[in-house]
């Protein structure tokens, strides 16, 4: 049992020690490097057995809605994204891998009077926007010789998401000139989880992306025409090259 | 000889062909023309013609015959032009030959390589798709005129200075009859300069070439390597900027900084280029890195750069290459290719005014162990660009330093081979014997080819060992710095060490700033017996062999 006091003296001791080791010999280093292990073979890289690295994204709705009362403004009607990803080499050719993703997708209606989505009223502006997270799963093809980079290659796969939270933004402009924007959320129609397949081109840390959903956006229950399927955009990869 | 002799028996028995340029340029400049660049390795090159008389400058004649070396090495036979023609016509491309290689670089598809590589007189074919880096760190500064600024006096004196030069220079060591041939990415301003004005001159500018375009203007496109060609033999008004202002150069564009994939044949071509208009030295201030390799591949063997490098010194040329700024690269941190090659002169980049090594300049060891860099230098110079002065920084000026310097040499040394000059370069360096993987062999100094070399250096220091520890203490009183701006840090104060295994390859190195103290104590408890700790401070060298606790 250590007393109280042994632990002061313990204490101070250790105190002068360290700084009477000091006073004698107050050097830094400056430069110390430890070099045994450089060659042993490495797992991790981006050619290598393992690989992983965050990504951000920005995707743009594309293709025809499934009624023109889902019709949107497309330039408009963005996402971005934030993911990370995970890469296992099997050759210099195939990979495969996963990765988490967290998403923000915007869907601008355009208004008009054959409107349906999410109902006929006509405002200023309507959005609907999806919050969402999810995984993603894909093939990867290398197409080229490489050294210690990922090089150019085409991703295939598919994604499954959670819409964790969706948001209907009305903006709408009264006689009085007022400007009212009203947020709406728990709402009952939209889908919990959507799905898709995804292909991928990709130079390094250069990406570009199409993205086709299978699933539709809105319940069935709620008989709304869907959303364009499509969304093409572009991914940088957050490595070193 | 004997070989020599059955070589040309050989050839006049065998003609097939007529003599042929070391390089050629088709129809195709660059990537991405009719598919992917492949080179294409020829299997022999029986019965071809060679005339050396004819083929090389005599300067390269000159080097070849001083050095004891064949004129009829089979390297420098060209390929057989059936090969190249038959390969050209299959893929209707056919960029650059090379005769040390025995190979030609063509684009083509990959379905076309896989059936050349079933030819009969091919012998591989394998992708080109390599990037070369120039070895600049980030942007540089443009300090805007033709005069220097105050706060670039320091290090406009210390690039010079740091190497002892003055040594050379108020000698009349100025590189005269050396011929250095200068790889970079443009010349722009070189023709224009002031600081160049001694070169155009005096005609010491005596061939260029533009690898990529396939012409003689390389004053074009980037100034790096006229920053470059500053470090070596730049001179202005207020003094050296490089100390090889008499040698003769010869100028190649090899890298083209708008493409994405520029090729190694670039450089391969450069070489032989350099060898047939008789360079006595090559400062390559460029490397290939991740593109192509893995750092374990950075061996001296595996890239074709590296081969090609060591066949230009086993044909006597002096290779000067920069050690890489892939030091505070986490993923690659060791040195690029051809500065793997055991017989190119690895340079790395000092900091100023620390002149311990700049963060960015790569380290070693290579993949296989051997000590790279050989030696360093500053990597932060004040350099003539386009039409103003410049202050880089990269292991490039680092490199041209040290051709300045070895040209200087060999001027003092003209019976010297190149591996002599590369050795003696070696010995001079501030730290030999010591040596690490972050400084090789520490700066040359010209002063050690002009004061008596073999002197003895008095010990600095006292090595003591006990059972769980060693000691060093300095025999002679450390002045402390107080710091501020004007501080200025010698390289001579710092205590540098390794720890050597038992193989004889260094396990750990460091570099100790003492700060006033006059005694440094390591612990034995991270040490096997057996080890040794070697120790450099201020020009003196000890060892100590780690014993075991009793």
């Amino acid at each position: 049992m250590i007393t109280m006091l042994q632990m002061m003296v313990r204490l101070c001791l250790s105190l002068f020690i360290l700084f009477a080791g000091y006073a004698v010999s107050a050097q830094s280093v400056i430069i110390a490097e430890d070099v045994r292990g450089m060659d042993e073979e490495k797992q991790y890289g981006m050619n290598r057995r393992h690989f992983s690295h965050s990504w951000i994204g920005i995707g743009f709705a594309a293709g025809p809605p499934g009624d023109p009362g889902a019709d949107i403004h497309y330039w408009r009607s963005r996402s971005l994204e934030y993911g990370y990803r995970y890469k296992r080499q099997y050759s210099n050719v195939f990979s495969n891998g996963a990765e988490l993703i967290i998403r923000r997708s915007a869907y601008h209606l355009r208004q008009r009077d054959e409107k349906s989505v999410p109902g006929p009223t006509i405002h200023e502006w309507e959005k609907l926007v999806f919050f969402q997270t999810g995984i993603g799963l894909y093939q990867r093809i290398n197409v080229d010789q490489r050294g210690d980079y990922i090089g150019r290659f085409i991703d295939l796969g598919g994604y499954a998401k959670w819409n964790f939270h969706v948001r209907h933004v009305t903006l709408d402009e009264y006689d009085d000139g007022e400007r009212v924007r009203v947020r709406r959320t728990g709402m009952n129609y939209p889908e919990t989880f959507d799905y898709g397949v995804l292909v991928r081109l990709g130079l390094n840390s250069i990406v570009f992306k199409g993205t086709y959903r299978i699933s539709g956006m809105f319940r069935d229950s709620a008989n709304l025409p869907d959303l364009p399927k499509l969304t093409f955009g572009m991914e940088i990869g957050l490595h070193p090259f | 000889m004997i070989s020599c002799f059955l070589f040309i028996l050989f050839s006049v028995g065998n003609i097939v062909s007529t003599p042929v340029p070391p390089f050629q340029f088709c129809q195709h400049h660059g990537a991405g023309y009719g598919g992917q660049g492949f080179w294409v390795f020829f299997t022999d090159k029986d019965g071809v013609v060679f005339d050396p008389y004819l083929f090389f400058d005599e300067k390269a004649i000159e080097r070849r015959l001083s050095l004891d070396l064949c004129l009829y090495d089979t390297l420098d036979f060209p390929v057989r032009t059936d090969y190249k023609d038959s390969v050209a016509a299959l893929t209707g491309s056919s960029v650059v030959v090379s005769r040390w290689l025995n190979a030609v670089h063509v684009y083509t598809d990959r379905g076309m390589a896989y059936y050349l590589e079933d030819l009969p007189f091919v012998r591989k074919v394998r992708p080109a798709t390599t990037r070369l880096l120039p070895a600049t760190s980030g942007t540089y500064d443009n300090t805007g005129n033709l005069f220097l600024e105050p706060a670039d006096t320091a290090l406009f004196q210390e690039q010079i200075r740091h190497l002892s030069a003055a040594y050379f220079t108020q000698n009349g060591y100025d590189g005269e009859g050396i011929r250095i041939a200068v790889f970079d990415a443009g010349f722009r301003g070189v023709n224009t300069h002031p600081a160049f004005r001694h070169l155009k001159s005096n005609g010491q500018i005596v061939g260029t070439w533009d690898f990529h375009r396939g012409r003689k203007n390389v004053y074009t496109s980037s100034a790096h390597g006229t920053m470059v060609l500053s470090a070596i033999a730049g001179l202005l008004h207020e003094g050296n900027l490089g100390i090889a202002t008499g040698a003769e150069f010869l100028l190649a564009r090899t890298e083209i900084f708008r493409e994405p994939l520029a090729e190694e044949q670039y450089w391969l071509a450069a070489v032989e280029w350099a060898d047939q208009k008789g360079a006595d030295i090559i400062n390559s201030s460029l490397g290939y890195v991740f593109h192509r390799y893995f750092p374990e591949e950075m061996d001296g063997q595996t890239s074709l750069v590296a081969r090609a490098a060591h066949i230009a010194a086993g044909k006597g040329i002096l290779v000067v290459n920069a050690a890489g700024n892939m030091g505070n690269n986490q993923q690659w941190r060791i040195i690029v290719t051809p500065a793997d090659a055991d017989s190119v002169l690895t340079v790395g980049a000092l900091d100023f005014p620390s002149l311990l090594r700049a963060d960015y300049s790569s380290v070693g060891p290579t993949a296989d162990g051997r000590m790279k860099p050989n030696v360093s230098a500053l990597g932060t110079v004040v350099a003539a660009n386009r039409r103003r002065l410049a202050t880089p920084s990269g292991t490039s000026f680092a490199a041209p330093l040290i051709t300045g310097f070895a040209a200087c040499l060999w001027q003092m040394y003209p019976s010297w081979t190149n591996m002599q000059v590369f050795q003696a370069i070696e010995r001079s360096g501030s730290l030999y014997p010591y040596y690490d993987y972050a400084h090789g062999y520490g700066t040359p100094q010209a002063s050690y080819f002009f004061d008596d070399h073999t002197r003895f250096v008095s010990p600095r220091f006292d090595i003591r060992q006990s059972n769980d520890s060693v000691k060093v203490v300095i025999r002679e009183q450390i002045t402390r710095y107080d710091g501020g701006e004007q501080e200025k840090k010698i390289i001579d104060d710092y205590l540098y060490y390794h720890i050597k295994n038992r193989d004889g390859g260094i396990d750990a190195y460091f570099v100790v700033d003492l700060e006033g103290a006059n005694k440094m104590r390591l612990s034995k408890e991270n040490m096997k017996e057996g080890q040794t700790v070697l120790f450099h401070y201020k020009g003196y060298t000890a060892a100590v062999r780690i014993e075991g606790r009793w």
